[in-house]
This record gives structure tokens, sequence and C-alpha cells, in this order.
């Protein structure tokens, strides 16, 4: 089911009436009431892959049993590794099982060997990335001893499929989400008023700045050969604002109905586009899976502490797996690899932890040295995404090439300029917002408490732009649904 | 609790409000359209349809209607359009035969954006499913209702600017005596061909037409618009394939691109027929049709 559907703007109101009205007595009641809305959720896109979301939710709840009570190191290490073998293994066949293929196929066609290909029809399960790093992150944790293993199966159930942030993250800890399904939720005025508006905040980010952008993104992405240098570099800023407002914009939304539930999720998206260098701005993207990243795989390599070199292979490992966890392509791996290019200088210089508050905090603008600094780390993340968003490299290399060639300086008549003017006023406006709002939690946060008046203008105001400018021609599924 | 079902309510009620204001607002607009009952309205009697963007304009409607056919021609019309009307034909006509125009640009991608969905989806709307009955009802819902009253409000802004400016010379040239022939015909050119391949969509969209003719025995006949002379040639070797893909299919293809060559007194522009290149087409199309049909009936291949 899409947040942006019909059938969903059905589903919610009936879980939240039930949730509170009817199974809010009992605790229990309620977390199962969340499990099998939950998985009413998941099943509306196909039910036979819920086997997938109770295999990983059984596994890893019986080996935080296991590893609570076990105190040999030797068996705690065998059953983490289960874990990790599970989890990681059902990502491997969904999600990596052609890719390796063709690349292996193609590593012995150099020899002159011909494999014939046994490619399987795999359909990637939507969440699977999600999910199994979320319940693999429970494992660790317990294995660490850093959190006791849950005993109660039915609110780790519906910690792992809880349904607003199921299928495109953000990524829980165990330690936010499970004490929350345990100890009981309240509601409460403010946190839902907060959730409706970063509701609406996340749908407007979808679908009037995503999926406008995402018109004009794929026209020129999809007939890359047919556009001058410069046209090419508006696709791939279209793209950079498509896959900001898609991917923040479903975090806001599935925040947001979390709020409206009682539920804390912890922030995605912490206006990275403002960032002054890359390693802040990956501070400030997708917050969930880099921190994962950090904590359970470049800490345990080492992180910075072994050294200048160590750190460096610890960045690039960190990034060419995170590029390889969005996608099997080699586009995503290279995406990975550039931003770990960028990310490298600072660490050799020890400069990646400089930039830790937001932008010109308490000021009204940045100053001229923050002002480069934020344009260059712009510049750099929309290099890196026309490799994200490139159907293959050699795309991607071609199209680099136009922008740096002499074409980039013919201005070339494409169709439906005109619209797409709008839609670059729209966002110019968005990122303005986005400015004046990036102390809060999200832009429109801080305005809307300021007054009664203001939060029905702001109310009004968004849902008129959604109307106005919003994509509805079909309902475009979010980005981060096939990761 | 209370408090916040206290505000709900009142969003919730705000949209109605709204909701209700562009239903009564625009329901009148989609009730009046031409669009909608140039369609609606035809000669039930009829057999033979033609289905074209602003080239099938310029037909001559009596020399039509004499033969028996109705020209639903309107501009700016896709083959999603199309599509639509095939719909609505079948469903409410005893239709024996489509005339379709597969003119060289009729598969350009400027057709995804440039169409008349908003009126044309309407046609087989309040058919079908609850969805649809509902969104017929709730404008909110409806994007359709949208994007005609975006467009009614940007007309009423744009009327009020109009009125602040000094009007423009709206006299109609002739193509004939048009003075810079090469640089419109140039424009032109520019804005049907945009890129270098066809549109997946409007693809997709003929060839359902084409499945759907098939399906209900209804022959499809497939026409492509006279060019002014230097429009055929800026055009050589650009074309997205719609012939094509009748040809393919072994469906006829009436072919008129090239039988005013010379004759730019025919014409409006460069590629729009005026009412006197219109008169004369349409007797080549009336002649043109009932031999086929005469032979199809016979049983005489084409």
């Amino acid at each position: 089911m899409l947040f942006n559907s019909l059938d969903f703007a059905v589903f919610l109101p009936i879980v939240f009436i039930i949730y509170w009205f009817v199974a809010s007595r009992n605790i229990k009641v309620q977390n199962f009431f969340i499990l099998c809305a939950s998985y009413v959720f998941y099943g509306w896109w196909d039910w036979r892959f819920l086997s997938l979301i109770l295999f990983s939710t059984v596994i890893d709840y019986y080996i935080g049993l296991k590893l609570g009570s076990n105190s040999n190191a030797t068996h705690r290490k065998v059953l983490l590794a289960a874990s990790i073998f599970a989890n990681l293994g059902l990502l491997g066949f969904f999600k990596y099982y052609n890719f390796f293929l063709q690349n292996f196929i193609s590593a012995f066609s150099i020899f002159g060997k011909t494999i014939s290909p046994n490619s399987l029809h795999i359909i990637l399960p939507v969440g699977i990335s999600f999910y199994t790093f979320q319940t693999l992150s429970y494992s660790i944790d317990v294995y660490r001893r850093k959190m006791e293993p849950t005993k109660d199966f039915l609110s780790f159930a519906a910690f792992v499929s809880f349904f607003p942030q199921l299928v495109a993250g953000p990524i829980e800890r165990a330690s936010n989400l499970l004490p929350q399904f345990v100890n009981g939720r309240e509601f409460e005025y403010d946190k839902a008023i907060d959730g409706c508006m970063q509701i609406l905040w996340g749908f407007f980010k979808k679908i009037v700045i995503a999926d406008n952008c995402a018109i004009y993104a794929n026209m020129i992405f999809n007939n890359s050969t047919e556009y001058s240098g410069s046209t090419l570099l508006l696709g791939a800023l279209f793209f950079t604002f498509q896959i900001y407002g898609d991917f923040s914009g479903y975090s806001d939304i599935a925040i947001g109905i979390s709020r409206l539930f009682g539920f804390s999720l912890v922030k995605n998206f912490a206006f990275p586009y403002f960032s002054r260098d890359m390693a802040e701005f990956w501070r400030r993207w997708h917050i969930s899976l880099s921190t994962w990243f950090r904590d359970y795989l470049y800490i345990p390599l080492g992180g910075s502490r072994f050294g200048m070199a160590r750190a460096v292979r610890n960045t690039v490992i960190i990034f060419a797996v995170s590029g390889l966890w969005h996608g099997s392509n080699w586009t995503f791996i290279i995406w990975g690899l550039l931003n770990a290019i960028f990310v490298i200088p600072l660490v050799l210089t020890q400069r990646n932890r400089k930039n830790l508050d937001i932008v010109a905090k308490g000021k009204l603008l940045p100053s001229i040295r923050e002002a480069i600094g934020m344009l260059v780390t712009f510049s750099l993340t929309v290099l890196a995404w026309i490799f994200f968003r490139a159907e293959s490299v050699t795309q991607a290399v071609k199209i680099i090439g136009e922008i740096f060639s002499s074409s980039f300086f013919t201005i070339q008549d494409f169709n439906a300029r005109r619209k797409a003017l709008d839609i670059i006023v729209l966002v110019i406006i968005f990122v303005i917002v986005e400015w004046f709002g990036r102390e809060g939690e999200y832009a429109i946060e801080r305005f809307y408490k300021k007054s009664k008046w203001i939060k029905w203008g702001q109310i009004l105001t968004i849902s008129l732009l959604i109307y106005w400018f919003g994509f509805f021609g079909q309902e475009l599924e979010f980005i981060y649904f096939q990761f | 609790m209370r408090r916040f079902l206290k505000d709900v309510i009142v969003y919730i009620s705000i949209i109605l409000l709204f909701n209700m204001l562009i239903f009564f607002a625009i329901r009148p607009l989609y009730d009046d359209s031409s669009y909608l009952c140039t369609v609606i309205e035809s000669d039930p009697t009829t057999e033979v349809f033609i289905l074209s963007d602003s080239h099938g304009t310029k037909l001559d409607s009596e020399t039509l209607q004499e033969a028996g056919i109705t020209n639903l021609s309107i501009g700016s019309d896709s083959y999603s359009d199309m599509y639509e009307k095939t719909k609505y034909i079948i469903d409410n006509f005893n239709a024996k035969a489509i005339i379709i125009s597969v003119d060289a640009h009729t598969l350009s991608k400027y057709r995804e954006s440039s169409n008349n969905n908003d009126l044309s989806g309407l046609l087989n709307e309040t058919k079908g499913n609850f969805v649809s009955l509902a969104s017929a009802y709730f404008p909110l819902l409806n994007t359709r209702y949208r994007d005609l009253f975006k467009a009614f409000v940007l007309s009423r802004f744009e009327a009020m600017s109009n009125r602040m400016q000094p009007s423009k010379d709206t006299s109609h040239i002739d193509w004939v005596d048009a003075p810079n022939k090469e640089e419109v015909a140039r424009s032109r050119f520019q804005y049907q061909f945009p890129t270098g391949s066809e549109s997946e969509l409007l693809r997709n969209d003929l060839q359902r037409i084409i499945d759907l003719c098939g399906e209900n025995s209804i022959r499809l006949i497939g026409i492509r618009y006279p060019l002014a002379q230097i429009y055929q040639n800026m055009l050589i070797g650009h074309d997205y394939g719609a012939k094509e893909i009748f040809v393919r299919q072994s469906l006829p293809v009436f072919d008129y691109e090239t039988i005013f060559d010379e004759k730019d007194n025919y014409f409006s522009d460069p590629d729009h027929v005026n009412t006197e290149g219109g008169l004369k087409l349409s007797q080549f199309l009336v002649e043109d049709v009932l031999e086929y049909l005469r032979k199809e009936e016979q049983g005489f291949e084409n």
C-alpha cells in the first residue's frame, strides 16, 4: 500500500479509530492490532512475502532470547553469525543473486570461458533492505549486551513490521522503538498535531516537489543522448530534488503517522542540501542508514582508531557497501565510491567533524565561506546523483562528459519547457521554506507553533498547493521502495 | 483527543466546502463543453468516424455528412483522447469504420503533455467502478476537474491582463502570402519533433485503439494529412512511426501528405490546410473511404 494512494486514505483513519477507541484499553490488544494492520499494509502489495518478515522476526526473536541467556562466548558468536547469515542471506538472495551471477559470467567471459546463465526471475520484496537491517541491529545490540532481549514476541513482531516505517524506513533501532511497544503509548494532542503537520509537509515534498521533478528528470535521463549539456545538468538538478522530496517526504510521512499513534521515530533527514562539506551531508542524509553503517560496520572495522590508512580503507568500505545496499548495479557502487572520494580528504585532514551544527544557526544568512562550502557540497552531490540515476555507468559518464562539453552553452528548447519553469519556481520556493525552517525537526515545524491562525493558514496553504500543483496522474511509487 | 478530533472535523469540513465550490463552479463547464457535446450529440446513425488532432478540423463537414461520416477531430487530441473516443463510439454507435490520423508527429512525446485528457476521459467516466463515479462528484479526487479549474482561473487572469494591454493584430495571413515560411516551418518542426524517439505511452495507446477496433470488428483506417512542400522537405527522415505501425499490421492508410505539392494556397500554415484545402481533401477522402468500404463489403482485398 502506498502512502499516496486512496487505499491508504481509507486504511489510516480506520486503523487510527480502532487503535485509540477500541484497542487502547489493553496494550497487548493494541500491539496485536498494530501487528495485524502492519501485515495488511504489507500484504496489500503481495501477501506471500509476509512469510519473509515472519521468518526474520521469528529467527531474531529466538536468537535474541538465546543470546540473552547464554554466556559462552563461542556459542554467542555462533548465534550472532546465524542471525547475520539468515538476514543477509535473505537480502543476498532476493536482491543480489542475479547481479552476482551476471558479473560472475562476465568475469569468466574475459578468460574466454562461456557459462550459460541460469538467472532466476526474482521479485525484490518491498522493504527487505529496511526490515532485515532493523532486526539485525536488534541481534547485534543484544549480542553486545547493549540491551536486554525482549520476551514479548507480540511487541517484537510489531516492532519489526511497524507499518509507517516498514517499507522505506527510517531504520529503527530496537533500543528506541521496542520499549515504546512494551511500555505503551498515550495520546497527546500536541504530538498528534505535530504528526499531522509533518505528514502534510511530507505529502507536499512527495506529490508536489518529487513527482513533478520526476517528470522532467525521467524525460531528460531517458533521452539523454538528445540533450545538450545544460539540459542534462537541469535533468540532474531535477533528480536531485526529486530524490530528496521523495525520500525525505516518505520519512516525514512515516514519522508523522507514528506520532499519530503515539510513537517517536528517529529523524532521518536534517536539511542535507545545506551541508557545508560531504561529511556533514552524510550526517544529514538518510541518517538512520548512515548511523547503522557507522555503528555496525565502520566502528567494528576499527573506525578511525588505527591510523589514517585504516580510516581511509574503512571509509571506502562503508560507502561501497552503502552503494550496494541501494541496488544491485554498478552505478550504485560507483555512486558510493564517488562519495567516499569526496569524504576521504576530510578524513585525512581531520576536518570531517568540523560542521556538526546546522549552518548559520540563529542567523538569517550564511557567511560567504559557508555559502561557498554549501555550493561546492551541493555540486558534488549533484554530480554523484548522476550515477545514482543513470541506467548504466556508460550513460552516467556520457552525461557528465556532455555537461562539461561546449554543448553546455547551448540553451535547448526541450518539450514542455514552460511547465518545467513552473516547477523550477516551486523548487526555489521550497528551498527558501526549508532554509527558514532548518532549525526545526522539519521545515514548517517552527512556524505553525507561533499561533493558531498561522497553523490553520499553513495547513490550508499547503493543502491548496498540493491540490494545485500536485502530480496526481498516477500513484508514483516512492523511489526507496525499490531498495 | 476531543480537541484533536475537533480540528480534524474542521479541516475535513473546509475541504468538503472547497470540494463543493469546485464542483458547482466546474461541473457546468463540463456539461456545456463543446468537446463532449460534439461526441455525445453526434448523429446516432453514423457508421464512419474521423478521429484526428487539429489537422482534421478543416475537413468540410457538409461533404463528410453527405457521405455519412462524422468528424470528431479537435485540436491537441492525442492517441489517449482518441482511445477514449473509440471506447465511447463502440459503446454508443453502430460504427463500421474509424479513420484515425497517423501523421509523422502523432507519436511525438510533446503530445504526452499537450492533449485533451481532462475532457476526453470524462466521456467514459461515469460508467464503471465506484472510484470513477466518486471522482465525478468529488472534484478534489479528480485531476481533470483540477486541470479545468486551473485553466479556468488562469484564463480569468489572462483576460484581466489582456484588458490592460493594447490588443494585438490578429488578422489572418494565409500560408501562400506568409513572409517568413522557412522560419515558421522550422519553429513548427522544433515543436512537433523535440526528441529522436517516439512516445512509448502514445504508442501503447495507439495499439490499444487497434486492438479495441479489432475486437469489435471495426475497420480502422489511417490517414496522413497534407503538408506544405517546405514542411515536407524539412520532415525527411523524421517520422515517429504511426503509419509504420499500421502498415506492419496490414491496416490501410490513406496518405495525402503530398497531394498538395506546390499548392501553398491550400494551406493556412506549414501543416494545416485552410478551408479551401479542407474542402478538396474532404472530397478525396470521401471518395477513397466509400470505395474502400464498398470493396471491403464485396469481399475484395485492398
